[in-house]
């Protein structure tokens, strides 16, 4: 597809510029995508050995707790919970990958610290349930950071293959074809210009 | 406030209670919309949804999934998992990649 230009030096030379940018902006797209799928696979690996890890030891946990609440009253349950001193503290921050920010979690869990609620209502099951949420949670952060950061990576990576695309497929041939075009018509006109003088020339001689 | 909410049924959610986290039960899709809608407001960080919450909300979901905040997680509830999760970075790696490659790896 050509573009619409004026076949003169003017527009000669500026659509050379365009080029010689669209080539060099193509080329460094091309590594960044490189780049991101490079830490784009990578991550996806780690997600899903996480995911599958992290999913086995919920379920764990959930069984856990549910034997642990057959036992329980409700609202002796909801007592014990609420008086939980083991509470986590969670630090988000951002962490640069390329142009993108990813969250970057860590959470702060006290280890020694004791549940806090009484041991007469509760039972042995729901401090082993809650030992294992307590171990399954950093966990989950992981997966909620690593999954997130791959969506985030997901999205950059598909924008900047339209991108790319765009330049290589439709950008730097349609410059191409029209600074080819233009330079034709130039040497064309070159071409008419010395016939043109050759037969002047012709007529003044015969004169 | 604690900067984690889990979105769920209560079985699923309540333990979580324990970590000083927001655990915020609902009953139906109704509520669970509603619910994600105002802990986004309220300005929790990590939001952990149970795979029926996802299912109920996906277009809500959909909306975060670009943003740097919230960051919304699936997770399998206490009846067990049906691999949204999974299906969710399989998802992500046809959109950026424009096939989906682990389909052959886990054949």
């Amino acid at each position: 597809m050509r573009i619409r230009a004026n076949p003169n030096r003017m527009q000669l030379l500026r659509l050379k510029r365009r080029l010689v940018l669209a080539k060099r902006g193509h080329k460094l797209l091309k590594d960044k995508q490189e780049e991101l799928m490079r830490r784009f696979l990578g991550m996806v690996h780690q997600a899903r050995a996480l995911r599958e890890e992290v999913e086995a030891e919920l379920a764990h946990a959930y069984r856990a707790f549910i034997s642990a609440r057959f036992d329980m009253d409700g609202s002796a349950m909801e007592a014990a919970l609420a008086f939980s001193q083991r509470l986590v503290e969670l630090h988000a921050d951002r962490e640069q990958v390329m142009n993108l920010k990813v969250p970057k979690f860590t959470v702060e869990l006290p280890e020694d610290a004791e549940f806090g609620y009484g041991y007469l209502e509760t039972t042995a099951e729901l401090d082993r349930a809650l030992e294992l949420y307590a171990a399954v949670l950093p966990k989950l952060l992981r997966v909620a950071e690593t999954e997130k950061a791959i969506q985030l990576i997901a999205a950059e990576l598909e924008k900047t293959r339209r991108r790319v695309n765009a330049l290589e497929h439709i950008l730097v041939p349609s410059l191409e074809e029209t600074i080819r075009f233009i330079s034709d018509r130039l040497s064309e006109l070159e071409r008419e210009t010395a016939t043109r003088l050759m037969k002047v020339k012709e007529i003044v001689r015969q004169h | 406030m604690s900067k984690i909410a889990f979105i769920g049924d209560r079985d699923s959610v309540w333990g979580f209670k324990a970590f000083g986290v927001a655990a915020l039960p609902v009953a139906d899709a109704e509520e669970a919309r509603e619910t994600l809608v105002a802990a986004v407001k309220t300005g929790y960080v990590i939001i952990f949804v149970t795979e029926d919450v996802y299912e109920a909300c996906s277009e809500q979901i959909g909306e975060y999934r670009d943003l740097p905040i919230p960051t919304v997680t699936v997770l399998p509830n206490i009846r067990g998992s049906r691999g949204l999760a999974a299906a969710e970075i399989h998802q992500a790696v046809s959109a950026a990649i424009g096939a989906d490659i682990l389909a052959d790896s886990e054949k």
